[in-house]
């Protein structure tokens, strides 16, 4: 009886197990194409407030903004067809292509772009209790500011010249506006009537049905997926493939799992993971020199200046914070680290060494830069002019007094890779005498501690600095949020990007910034570690896919075939 | 009886308001601030930040800021997620679905396994198969699931390609497939998922139910059924599952926040967007009124299961009595 239990369980699994495995293996993959996205942030359906990557996966391919990036990060064209930058650099005015439509068929109109930007900056909307995030990008335009305090009725800055043709006009020439001018247009025909404190709330955010791009939007499901179709009607090059899924993930190992298991075509994919990716069968690995830096930065003055930061206050307040104001002491901890091996431990070896913030793009003149080759023997000299010598037992810097040089630390949010540069760190550093304590904080906790607690060493990653060398001035200058947590003030430094943020001619900006890179690269506001790559896996049916240097993949997606 | 259920209903207030206050305390007390969390440090400009700060009403003290939550709560309004602008209450109900499904078919694959190798174990105690059992019991309780997910995802979908690796449904399914098509993938997703959400209970339950069977097992009304010369089988299922059942029913009910708890790690594994993703996130951003709304639910349902497994042990056993 017992045998007779056994079998007949035995043929029942094996039953279920046949049924679950047939169970539909028939598939339209080879119309589609599935990119894996990472759940950074919680979503929301609605380009005013993009934030995440699937985000940026998606929106420019149903609701482009006038411009987009391509795989160099650099502004190209979308929705615009063309642009002209007046002599003095504050105008820039945008053409619409004679047949862009809608999805529903309407014109797609100068009138559209200048409601979507002003959605964005209305009062009603910045009212809203949400994190203020992504603003920046707009307030680059005349007008923008006294609109978003209700103090005007339109943005003067912004003029529809005629029903294709929209002008800007800027507070200040910016070379960066054509990469601020990614905000997705929305149609004024279906949202014009609403009003902007409840629009959050409006169903087409829930579901925008109306496209302008080359896909439309054929189903939604929250943290789950986006399903595009090419739309037939579509005015510009039409899209080859005819489905594109972007499908989320919560957690990395499920998307890569779901990448091994052919679930879908398309991921990044970390450093680390580089030779098993490219041990995979018909999987293509595509890596992207990066834009991000990836630095330790060092506490150098305090207090910080709160309310009312000016180079002047800065002057006033800050007092130097030893050893680390000492600029020997920060050379000959940039001396006494190996960047190759850090490259090697922290990117598996998919990184680019740096010398400053300033490292790109390819126009960029970037010589006469001090490069810090490993060289422990030149850190314990620089330290020694410092003050600071080995002690008898060899294991401790002590300066004339006998005072020991202080346990430094360390400071990172969570995560394997933030550890081990730690360790490294410890192990660099013990070398020449510095003993080095590591505190790792919670992601939400990292800025509070960086403006509130005891720290010498900080790790930090990403931005996109390599895309313009103005873009270090969002950390370096000063009274910026990194300058201010670091105590970095350089009114010099700060005057040079200035003039390299409005200055067109390249050969000058090469110049400028080549000027401002020397400045970082000796007075080391941090150290400099490397710019990590970006890299992709993709199947290799799929042609025409470049990756991207930033996070923007899918902007030449019309270009991508399968075979 | 129904003073005692009514007493019940009317303790679970005070219970219910002393979790909301402990929740509101420790989020406000995790350091960080939405804000912080959500604004990168460039381009923080302090005066934006405070604006944005009072739009919230994260300027309020503290139990401003709580009785303004209640006032709210208590209208019905769970507010709005600082990070979607949605209602949490819409989100939740969204998320709510796919956590029901998940947690049911793993409360009802844990019962039936967890009971039936118990039964097993205890009727054939000391024997191989009873070795066996408690080896795998132990091995389920103390496996962590996050682990037993990765290892099912290597072996079912990785090398054997059984299953998928996670997600809720096959993204590339024709347009035209069949009812029973759809039914049998939504399935196939859920296998790893609600094997890796019942083994930690499937394991206890297991554990619980043998030495719930042990005890009858020597009772007199054995002796009896079988002196009526009744089959085996039959005074095993009829006559002595059925009374070691009792103390299992309020275990079951009592299981159920716990699953729902598990629900939080396997639906991050498996992306399955319900409401223990929803929470992680909540959390990530510090998505206050999300927190809290999610906090109240899970709340209510182990007061409700609580309430629940009291209910049905009247029920079952006519001994106990509530007056």
């Amino acid at each position: 009886m017992c045998q007779k239990h056994y079998r007949r369980l035995m043929s029942l699994i094996a039953i279920v197990l046949a049924v679950l495995s047939l169970a539909v293996t028939a598939s339209a993959q080879d119309e589609t194409v599935i990119i894996g996205a990472p759940t950074t942030t919680a979503f929301r359906n609605n380009p005013l407030w993009a934030t995440s990557t699937a985000d940026f996966y998606v929106f420019p391919l149903i609701l482009p903004g006038l411009t987009w990036f391509d795989d160099q990060m650099k502004p190209v064209l979308a929705l615009a067809e063309d642009v002209t930058i007046s002599d003095d650099g504050l105008t820039y005015t945008f053409t619409l292509p004679e047949n862009a439509s809608w999805s529903d068929g309407e014109p797609i109109t100068a009138a559209d772009v200048k409601f979507t930007w002003e959605l964005k900056s209305h009062p009603a909307l910045l009212a809203l209790p949400q994190p203020p995030a992504g603003r920046g990008d707009i307030t680059l335009v005349a007008g923008v500011e006294a609109y978003s305090k209700g103090e005007a009725d339109e943005i003067t800055g912004i003029q529809v010249l005629d029903e294709r043709t929209v002008a800007f006009t800027l507070n200040s020439p910016n070379f960066l506006f054509l990469g601020n001018a990614t905000l997705g247009i929305l149609p004024q025909h279906i949202l014009g009537e609403v009003d902007p404190a409840v629009i959050a709330d409006h169903p087409y955010f829930e579901f925008p049905n109306v496209t302008s791009g080359p896909y439309l939007l054929t189903e939604y499901v929250r943290d789950s997926f986006w399903r595009l179709a090419a739309r037939e009607d579509y005015w510009g090059k039409p899209a080859s493939i005819p489905n594109v899924i972007i499908r989320v993930f919560a957690e990395l190992e499920a998307q890569l799992a779901a990448m091994e298991a052919g679930e879908i075509d398309v991921t990044a994919i970390p450093a680390a993971e580089v030779s098993r990716f490219e041990a995979m069968e018909g999987v293509n690995v595509v890596s992207r020199s990066g834009l991000g830096y990836y630095v330790v930065h060092f506490n150098m003055s305090e207090p910080r200046v709160t309310e009312g930061c000016t180079a002047q206050a800065v002057a006033e307040a800050y007092t130097g914070r030893p050893p680390l104001d000492d600029v020997r002491v920060r050379q000959a901890l940039s001396f006494a680290i190996d960047r190759d091996e850090i490259i090697d431990v922290i990117a598996d070896g998919q990184g680019t060494r740096i010398f400053s913030s300033i490292f790109g793009p390819d126009w960029l003149d970037n010589s006469g830069l001090e490069p810090y080759d490993y060289n422990p023997e030149r850190a314990l000299e620089l330290l020694a002019e410092a003050g600071w010598t080995l002690n008898a037992a060899g294991n401790r810097l002590v300066n004339a007094d006998g005072q020991e040089f202080r346990q430094l630390i360390y400071v990172s949010q969570p995560g394997e890779e933030g550890f081990r540069l730690g360790i490294l760190l410890q192990d660099y550093l013990g070398a020449i005498g510095i003993p080095v304590e590591i505190r790792l904080t919670t992601s939400a906790n990292f800025l509070p501690t960086i403006f509130g607690e005891e720290w010498d060493l900080a790790r930090n990653a990403g931005g996109s600095l390599g895309r313009d060398p103005s873009e270090s001035a969002r950390f370096y200058r000063t009274c910026a949020g990194w300058a201010n947590a670091l105590g970095y003030s350089n009114v010099e430094w700060d005057a040079l990007m200035d003039a390299g943020a409005a200055t067109t001619d390249l050969a000058k900006r090469a110049e400028i910034y080549n000027q401002a890179s020397r400045i970082l690269n000796t007075e080391l506001p941090s150290l400099f570690l490397m710019t990590q790559n970006n890299v992709w896996a993709a199947r290799d049916r799929i042609q025409g896919f470049t990756g991207s240097a930033g996070n923007y993949i899918t902007w030449n997606l019309t270009d991508w075939t399968i075979q | 009886m129904l003073i005692y259920l009514l007493r019940r209903l009317l303790i679970a207030i005070p219970v219910l308001l002393g979790i909301t206050v402990g929740t509101f305390l420790l989020i406000s007390a995790a350091p960080g601030d939405p804000l912080l969390a959500y604004a990168s440090l460039d381009g923080l400009d302090d005066a934006q930040l405070e604006q944005a700060r009072a739009n919230l009403g994260l300027d309020q003290p503290l139990p401003v800021q709580y009785a303004r939550w209640l006032e709210n709560i208590l209208q019905g309004n769970f507010g709005r997620s600082l990070v979607t602008q949605r209602s949490v209450a819409g989100e939740i109900a969204t998320s709510f679905s796919v956590t029901v499904r998940l947690t049911l078919a793993a409360l009802v694959l844990s019962s039936l396994v967890g009971i039936g190798v118990g039964v097993l174990s205890a009727v054939r105690q000391y024997s191989l198969l009873d070795y066996a059992f408690t080896f795998l019991s132990l091995l389920g309780l103390s496996v962590p699931g996050f682990f037993l997910a990765l290892v099912l995802v290597a072996v079912f979908s990785l090398q054997l390609e059984f299953f998928p690796t996670s997600g809720m449904q096959t993204l590339t399914l024709p347009a035209d497939a069949s009812v029973w098509d759809r039914f049998g993938d939504s399935v196939r997703h859920m296998v790893l998922p609600v094997i890796t959400l019942s083994a930690a209970n499937a394991a206890s339950l297991a554990r619980f139910t043998r030495s719930s069977v042990l005890e009858v097992l020597n009772q007199t009304y054995r002796s009896t059924a079988r002196a009526k010369g009744l089959r085996e089988r039959r005074v095993l299922w009829r006559h002595m599952v059925p009374n070691a059942m009792l103390p299992i029913i309020t275990i079951i009910a009592l299981r159920l926040p716990g699953l729902f708890g598990g629900s939080v790690i396997v639906e991050t594994i498996f992306n399955f967007p319900g409401m223990g993703l929803l929470s992680v996130r909540a959390a990530t951003d510090k998505d206050y009124p999300m927190i809290m709304g999610i906090t109240l639910i899970f709340a209510v349902l182990l007061l409700a299961a609580n309430f629940a497994a009291d209910i049905l042990y009247a029920v079952f056993d006519p001994r106990v009595r509530y007056d």
